[in-house]
């Protein structure tokens, strides 16, 4: 007999579950205030700041790929500042026939798949190599102009925004004097690899940047008898040397990656506390054309990281709130996606004392993505103004201020 | 296993069952967001099945509504039950249709016979309130020249719980008088779900959630006239009255759910006045197979006061769509077998039906809402003596889906136990 009620019971729990809502009754529910809306709250300033964070370039056989460009060359930019970039790379000896011996090697060159450039893309470069005479090794406390002792230029390659692959010959009286040492079992610890520089001139027309660790075709090649043997590269580094923007164009702060500055900007939230917030985007218009000045182009940083400042000196805090990407071909930069900088917004509503003082935005060097290359690459931010898209925050909130 | 272990068990299971079904995802109708909410009755399961009738129901099934009647408690008597309603609704504005259900605590009650037949004591728990509504509606947002789609959810949560406690007594043959303290507690939450229909955004939940207690009485009283046409029949006049309720609010705003809320703004206190309840009514039975019940309720919802807004009523904005509600029910009971205990099943079970009709304590549009339901259901007796399993039926409509109002189909079955024991009373013979 009990089971009876048992059975109603079960059955009457699981009708619970039966719900098929629609807009029913929405006339006499009172949604005075209840929709979203967007409230757009204008940056007040963006302007430069500098960063002290440690040298960059840096890479071993553990990094990944696009980790280890390196950048060669010299650029003039009065907009962004001048930049020279020498490169240095070390390989590593792969398995070799022990029956080999110095007499069969008879030629030695280092090759290198050319990845990108900012500058003039119809310069042609005079790019040196020289023997590392120094010790170094992979280290992140260089500072980012370190330069290492290098030995004469041994020769010379020309190499343009156009090749794709570059090749450096070493000479005879090279090959000749080294063939011992490169099939000799201390290779590794020995050598100390190359470095690859443009002489200083008067003309300064673009930076190339290469390939390196782990990119196919990009290594030491040395043929010894029969045999082309492959040395992969193992560690690189890229020494930035940088000068200030002189002449940067009124409205645009000039933040490049790899340079140690960052933007900083300045979003007061106003009145709108208390509100729910769905969704907060940070969005910095950029000026296009500063990327592309007829055949002089300044790559574009696609991906930066945004963090929130909070006081000055020892007491700051910085909180990652999310990654930056350039959106297609719209002149905007925005925060997507981010869930970090909707949370803070949301809790600078709440609690005013939770608010940002300002946020810095570092072009290609996010935290949230590691694995960005090493570039100088740019972000021509556009200060605020009325009169063109001025940085701003969009907030989706529910409702009305009270 | 013995049948007290199982049918503890099963009180129990209805209990559990009861929680969930107050738990979330429990939708019924729009109207529910008026006043404190849909108003729940504490009667009976017999008297839910009558109509909703029970002020003047003298019976073994203790009558909560009116305490007069627990000075005819002569055992101990405990009742324990779960409903289960689904509502269909519509409306003129939406050419759509909606389905809610929700589940709930109907009864429960511990009657304690302290001189048997002359003097009883009840304490009991029931609803005096529910809020369950919801509305959705999907619209766009254009962000940045984008369109974004959202849905935007209404939602209504909780509701008033009742805990009566008081003493029936009985004075010579005919008078019965008794009263009850009422505490009326609860949590009233206005939801607002709003989800987008895009990965960057996050759905926003906003409540408000309203806080209540108050303290009230009743005062019952009935009079049975017997042997009218027969020998063994009887007529009882009953009435009860709940005072006002003086009610203390707290109403606090969140964002988010469960343990991960923010406050959206400081807490705000107030008060608010519920009207009082007056019940009256008739029973007439005879040789313990037929039971005829009508009852009238009045509830003077016009008079409600609040210092912080509710549903429909704005003392700042000067908005009250509340009104007095009114109720007419009444309902008919045939037990075959009468009081033989020896009689087979079918015999000793009761059949119930009954029906009300009922202005709604809301008019959003000057008019009145009324409900028309019918009631119908059976008691069945079980060989543990005393301890019946009742199981209810009502069906009803509510408004019209004129100008913004809503049309609710609702259907609601229930389920009882109810349970009688010669606790605590001392044997005559050993």
């Amino acid at each position: 007999m009990i089971r009876l009620p048992f059975a109603v019971l079960c059955a009457a729990v699981a009708l619970t579950a039966c719900q098929e809502p629609a807009g029913v009754g929405l006339g006499l529910i009172d949604q005075e205030g209840v929709d979203p809306n967007v409230r757009t709250v204008a940056a007040t300033a963006v302007d430069t700041v500098g960063l002290a964070e440690p040298a960059i370039g840096f890479a071993d056989a553990n990094a990944s790929a696009p980790q280890t460009r390196v950048l060669v060359g010299d650029v003039a930019d009065a907009a962004f500042g001048d930049v020279r970039a020498v490169a240095y790379l070390d390989a590593v000896q792969p398995a070799i026939d022990g029956d080999l011996e110095a007499g069969d090697v008879s030629a030695v060159w280092l090759e290198l798949r050319r990845t990108y450039v900012y500058g003039d893309t119809t310069a042609t470069l005079d790019i040196g190599l020289r023997q590392i005479e120094g010790t170094w090794q992979v280290d992140d406390g260089y500072p980012a102009d370190t330069l290492f002792d290098v030995g004469a230029e041994l020769t010379t390659t020309e190499a343009s925004a156009a090749d794709s692959l570059v090749r450096w010959d070493l000479p005879t009286s090279w090959v000749t004097a080294n063939a011992a040492s490169l099939l000799a079992d201390d290779f590794d610890t020995a050598f100390e690899g190359f470095s690859l520089s443009t002489a200083p001139e008067d003309s300064r027309p673009a930076v190339l940047g290469f390939s390196t660790v782990g990119s196919r075709g990009s290594g030491l090649r040395v043929v010894a008898a029969d045999d082309t043997l492959f040395y992969p590269l193992a560690e690189v580094f890229t020494s930035i040397a940088r000068t200030p923007a002189v002449a940067t164009p009124a409205g645009v702060v000039p933040v490049r990656a790899s340079t140690r500055s960052a933007a900083e900007v300045t979003i007061p939230l106003g009145d709108l506390r208390s509100l729910p917030v769905a969704r907060a985007a940070l969005t910095l218009p950029i000026s296009r054309a500063l990327l592309e000045e007829g055949p002089f182009v300044r790559p574009v940083a696609t991906r930066s990281a945004v963090f929130g400042v909070r006081g000055s000196g020892d007491d700051e805090t910085r909180t990652l709130l999310g990654e930056v990407q350039v959106i297609g071909d719209a002149e905007d930069a925005r925060v997507v996606a981010s869930a970090a900088l909707t949370e803070s917004v949301q809790a600078a509503l709440l609690d005013p004392a939770q608010a940002f003082d300002r946020f810095v935005v570092t072009p290609s060097d996010s935290p949230l993505a590691p694995i960005l290359p090493v570039s100088l690459d740019v972000l021509p931010l556009m200060t605020p103004s009325t009169e063109r898209p001025t940085p701003r925050l969009t907030i989706t909130v529910i409702g009305q201020p009270s | 296993m013995p049948m007290p272990t199982r049918l503890l068990l099963l009180v129990a299971a209805l209990a559990a069952g009861s929680v969930h079904a107050q738990g979330q995802n429990n939708y019924g109708s729009t109207y529910s967001l008026y006043g404190v909410g849909e108003r729940g009755e504490m009667i009976s399961s017999q008297g839910s099945m009558l109509g909703l009738s029970g002020v003047a129901t003298r019976s073994i099934y203790t009558s909560v509504s009116n305490p007069a009647l627990w000075s005819d408690l002569t055992v101990t008597t405990f009742a324990a039950g779960a409903s289960v309603t689904t509502v269909r609704a519509e409306d003129g504005l939406s050419a759509e249709t909606s389905t809610g259900s929700a589940g709930d605590l109907t009864t429960l009650h511990l009657g304690l016979p302290i001189l048997p037949g002359r003097l009883g004591l009840v304490v009991a728990y029931g609803p005096y309130s529910r809020t369950n509504y919801r509305s959705a509606s999907v619209d766009s947002l254009l962000v940045e020249d984008e369109q974004v789609p959202y849905e935007l959810n209404l939602e209504g949560a909780g509701g008033l719980q009742v805990v009566r406690a008081g003493l029936g007594g009985r004075i010579g043959q005919s008078l019965q008088l008794g009263v009850s303290g009422d505490i009326v507690f609860g949590t009233q939450e206005i939801l607002q779900r709003t989800a987008f229909g895009a990965a960057d955004y996050r759905e926003v939940r906003e409540s408000e959630a309203t806080r209540v207690r108050g303290i009230t009485g009743t005062l019952g009283a009935a009079f049975t006239a017997r042997s009218l046409g027969s020998e063994d029949d009887a007529l009882t006049v009953g009435a009860a009255l709940t005072l006002p309720t003086a009610l203390d609010l707290t109403r606090t705003r969140t964002l988010g759910e469960s343990l991960d809320r923010d406050t959206l703004a400081s807490e705000v206190d107030g008060s608010a006045t519920l009207p009082l309840v007056v019940r009256g009514g008739l029973a007439y039975t005879t040789g313990g197979r037929w039971l005829a019940t009508v009852e009238g309720l009045y509830e003077p919802w016009s008079g409600f006061e609040s210092t912080l807004p509710m549903g429909g009523f704005d003392d700042a904005r000067d908005v009250d769509l509340l009104q007095d509600r009114v109720r007419v029910g009444g309902g008919l009971e045939l037990t075959p077998g009468g009081r033989d205990r020896r009689a087979a099943l079918l015999s000793r079970t009761a059949y119930r039906i009954g029906g009300y009709a009922e202005r709604g304590l809301y008019a959003p549009t000057g008019s009145d809402v009324t409900t028309l339901a019918l009631t119908a259901g059976l008691s069945v007796p079980n060989r543990f003596t005393g301890a019946r399993f009742d199981l209810g039926l009502e069906v009803g409509t509510r408004g019209s889906a004129d100008d913004v109002l809503v049309h609710d189909t609702f259907l609601k079955g229930t389920f009882t136990l109810n349970f009688g024991e010669r606790w605590f009373v001392r044997r005559r013979f050993n």
